[in-house]
């Protein structure tokens, strides 16, 4: 594991992505949207350096076109004509709209790509294999057997390519060959599916209570990012509360508020939602500093 | 007191006549290794899952089973589980989790077992097992032999008192499943580990053994001392038994036999090591003396000046656009009628080969020529992807009608109403050429490994091949199927047929091919006759070479030592 906040407890980390999408999800608004975008996307770029460009960055900006372009050209619901074409016209409000909804939405989904980066499987099912043992040993078996299965479908693509050559043209052939295929998969699968039931019982499944091994112990730092992290939820919380995050669209788009409060929440915000990549410049720092004293 | 005592114990299973196991008793001591042989479908398997509570087969059983003084269905769940390990054939089924920590941690998590006492237990296994290097892996990624280690890690971490294994390296690669006996050898030696192990590749397991049992029918056969089962085998007149001898042991005995020109019936210890085979082989032919060497027996003389069938020119091959090539500018020729091993370590491309040749992939620089209207056949090493079916007859039908019975499937499917098809003239032909009629209605994967793969062969035969492309075909067989499938596939060679065989069996390749080639950094080196290619080796040859060699350079089958011989 390579970056910073895979170090941290899986518990921590996982609260900060809960908030990070959930604070991008209730907060509609267009600072807070755009500020949410920009740092998921910076955080995606520290994970994955420049491979991101590519990826899951280009169909995050596909969506976030179409979004804006759906709701500028089809949302109805404004009042101020910006420009019209033919009797098409076009509102500021609709524009509005889908840029906020577009960053939210885009911004969500970066998080989650970062997300999958810093929380792997087994810190999932650490988390919540408390709340049902079998069930986080169900899910671990499953990714298991998909992998499995996948691999004993090529290789009945090859015996069967192998046994009765070039693939026939006529759809009536083309159709039995895929069924035989099919069913060989099936058969060999639960064949092999008794035996991993077998070799399951054969380990005591079942004898009792399951526990479960885990390498993870909650830290001093970890505290203290945990503690940073429910204080920013407490306080916008509270924003949320006063109705701080919303932002009113219809029928006339509002103004964006720049007074002080509002400032410090933006500021808040975005500290936030940084918080991973300062986390990362610190541990960049300290093993700067370390190497020098070596 | 004996740790497991087996007293006179039956088996029958409800829906069938005769009984599976008959009057079986034996003991074993703690800390003692015991090889339990015998062919395919003589009831090992049932045995040891009889021994493991939990597993028993369902049937109609008498006698019974004490394990430390105890009857062994006295056992509570938990210590079934923790005290008697099993480890089965398949090491991808019987991986559970997705990640190798998890996987080790399996046994341990179902006991309830507290996390500080698992962290210790796991990370203790790993450490003596050597597989640090896996810990923080994902099962997928690794292969058959690791996973083997892995499972058999995992049942360590509960600190078993015995330690069953059926057949665990039949699905491995040669070098896997040494390094796999040498583990279980050191758990023997170093932790008294009580061992029963069932094998069909018995040569190297043979010398780890105290005590050798061999089943033949249900029955408990013999059981005794490595040597003296040796000796057993080696004189059973029944001929799948006798074929079970390991090799060391039937050179010995061949060739004293050949000697004396009488039998040795008496000798009640063979030598079941190299080293002990070798050392007598030299005295014995100090004292006698060999016959001259006359040059390498060379295989069937190949006419090169015929096309050849299949002309493979400076193929290059790989999986993604910046990986390293698999197949580096190879050239191969296939004749007709000939028989050819490709032999290689593990990685080595072999099978990637085999695949090209088929035409499932593509070089991407190379051409791969085919005589017009060739037909080339290929199995791959798990005969068992090829069965759709619920019967093997089914299965050969649907091969003999190409793929256009559709029909069939309908009928078989259960969407058309079923009826008996008569069997055509040529599937009838094969199924008794490969001795498969007597098991034409049952389903495929009841089947042994040899029958499946003699099964797999019978359909590949209904496609009229010219060119048979065979990947491991003598893995997880018994020594029995394995002298079938080489007179088979000789005589397939007998009517212009070539066979290309991949395999890590050296002895299977030594003792059937016209040529051998081995595959190294993907390219193959040269193909030559198996007396030439195993003949100039010293480590990579025959077991035969590697006793007789220093003594008859160039003799690497039993048949051509007994030539020389004195």
């Amino acid at each position: 594991m390579k970056n910073a906040l895979a170090t941290y407890h899986p518990a921590a980390s996982f609260l900060f992505f809960a908030a990070a999408v959930g604070l991008t999800m209730i907060s509609f608004h267009p600072v807070y949207s755009i500020i949410s975008l920009f740092c998921a996307l910076a955080y995606s770029l520290v994970l994955n350096g420049p491979k991101a460009l590519t990826g899951s960055l280009k169909m995050c900006f596909l969506l976030f076109t179409m979004v804006v372009f759906i709701n500028t050209f089809f949302n109805k619901n404004g009042f101020t004509p910006l420009f019209s074409f033919g009797d098409h016209i076009i509102y500021k409000e609709g524009f509005v709209f889908g840029l906020c909804s577009g960053s939210a939405l885009c911004a969500a989904i970066l998080w989650f790509s970062c997300y999958s980066l810093v929380i792997d499987n087994d810190k999932f099912l650490y988390l919540f294999s408390r709340l049902s043992p079998s069930g986080a040993l169900l899910i671990s078996l499953t990714l298991g057997q998909a992998i499995d299965i996948r691999r004993k479908a090529e290789t009945v693509k090859d015996s069967q390519f192998g046994l009765y050559g070039s693939d026939p043209k006529k759809f009536k052939q083309r159709f039995h060959l895929a069924m035989l295929r099919i069913s060989a998969l099936l058969n060999w699968s639960l064949e092999d599916s008794v035996e991993t039931a077998d070799s399951m019982q054969a380990r005591g499944y079942g004898t009792g209570r399951q526990s479960r091994m885990t390498p993870y112990r909650f830290m001093k730092h970890d505290f203290v990012f945990l503690f940073v992290v429910v204080a920013f939820i407490a306080a916008a919380a509270v924003a949320f509360a006063r109705g701080r995050l919303s932002f009113t669209f219809y029928p006339v788009t509002g103004q964006v508020a720049f007074d002080t409060v509002s400032l410090i929440g933006y500021t808040a915000h975005a500290v936030f939602m940084t918080l991973p990549i300062l986390l990362e410049i610190k541990e960049a720092v300290q093993w700067r500093f370390y190497m020098s004293k070596i | 007191m004996a740790l497991l005592h087996v007293q006179n114990l039956s088996f029958r299973y409800h829906n069938e006549q005769h009984e599976l196991l008959s009057n079986i008793g034996f003991e074993i001591n703690r800390g003692e290794f015991m090889l339990l042989c015998g062919p395919s479908g003589c009831g090992k398997t049932t045995l040891l899952r009889l021994l493991k509570p939990g597993l028993e087969p369902k049937g109609d059983l008498s006698g019974g089973v004490v394990f430390k003084g105890e009857p062994i269905t006295a056992l509570t769940k938990t210590q079934a589980a923790s005290k008697i390990g099993l480890v089965m054939q398949n090491p991808d089924s019987q991986i559970v989790c997705d990640t190798v920590s998890r996987e080790l941690a399996f046994g341990l998590e179902c006991l309830g077992t507290e996390n500080a006492v698992m962290s210790k237990r796991v990370a203790e296994t790993v450490s003596y097992f050597g597989i640090e290097k896996l810990y923080n892996k994902k099962t997928y990624e690794l292969s058959g032999g690791e996973k083997q280690l892995v499972v058999l890690a995992s049942i360590m971490a509960m600190r078993p008192e015995l330690l069953l294994l059926d057949e665990p390296s039949s699905r491995l690669d040669p070098i896997a499943a040494r390094d796999l006996y040498d583990l279980l050898h050191r758990l023997n030696l170093d932790l008294g580990t009580t061992i029963i192990l069932t094998e069909h590749r018995i040569d190297e397991v043979f010398s780890l053994a105290d005590k050798v049992a061999v089943m033949y029918r249900g029955e408990l056969a013999f059981a005794s001392t490595p040597g003296g089962a040796a000796a057993y085998l080696f004189n059973s007149p029944e001929e799948k038994l006798n074929a079970m001898t390991p090799l060391t042991a039937r050179m010995y005995h061949e060739l004293s036999a050949k000697r004396e020109k009488g039998d040795c019936s008496g000798l009640y210890h063979l030598p079941v090591t190299v080293r002990e085979a070798k050392a007598w082989f030299e005295r014995e032919t100090e004292s006698h003396g060999v016959k001259a060497f006359t040059g390498a027996a060379a295989g069937k003389e190949i006419k090169k000046s015929e096309p050849a069938a299949i002309k493979a020119e400076s193929l290059c091959f790989r999986f993604e656009k910046d990986g390293d090539d698999i197949i580096h500018t190879l050239s191969l020729r296939i004749y007709k009628g000939e028989f050819l091993s490709i032999v290689g370590g593990n990685g080595a491309g072999k099978t990637t080969l085999l695949r090209l040749l088929a035409g499932i992939l593509k070089p991407y620089r190379g051409k791969i020529i085919s005589l017009p209207g060739l037909r080339t056949v290929y199995l791959p090493q798990t005969p068992q992807s090829l069965f759709a079916y619920d019967s093997v007859r089914e299965d050969l039908l649907s091969a003999a009608g190409g793929s256009g019975s559709f029909k069939n499937f309908l009928n078989s499917s259960g969407i058309l109403p079923a009826k008996t098809i008569d069997l055509p003239a040529n599937v009838v032909e094969v199924a008794e050429k490969l001795e498969i009629n007597q098991i034409l209605e049952k389903h495929p994967l009841d089947l042994s490994c040899g029958e499946l793969q003699r099964a797999a062969l019978g359909m590949l035969l209904l496609r009229n091949p010219d060119v048979i492309l065979l990947d491991e075909p003598t893995k997880g067989i018994d020594a029995y199927s394995k002298r079938m499938t080489s007179h088979l596939l000789k005589s397939l060679c007998a009517e212009g047929k070539a066979v290309v065989t991949v395999t890590h069996d050296l002895e299977f390749a030594a003792e059937n091919s016209d040529r051998c080639a081995m595959l190294f950094n993907g390219d193959i080196l040269n193909a030559e006759a198996p007396g030439i290619f195993f003949g100039e080796n010293m480590f990579y040859t025959t077991v035969v070479h590697r006793i007789a060699g220093g003594v008859m350079p160039g003799a690497v089958t039993l048949k051509d030592v007994k030539s020389k011989w004195l």
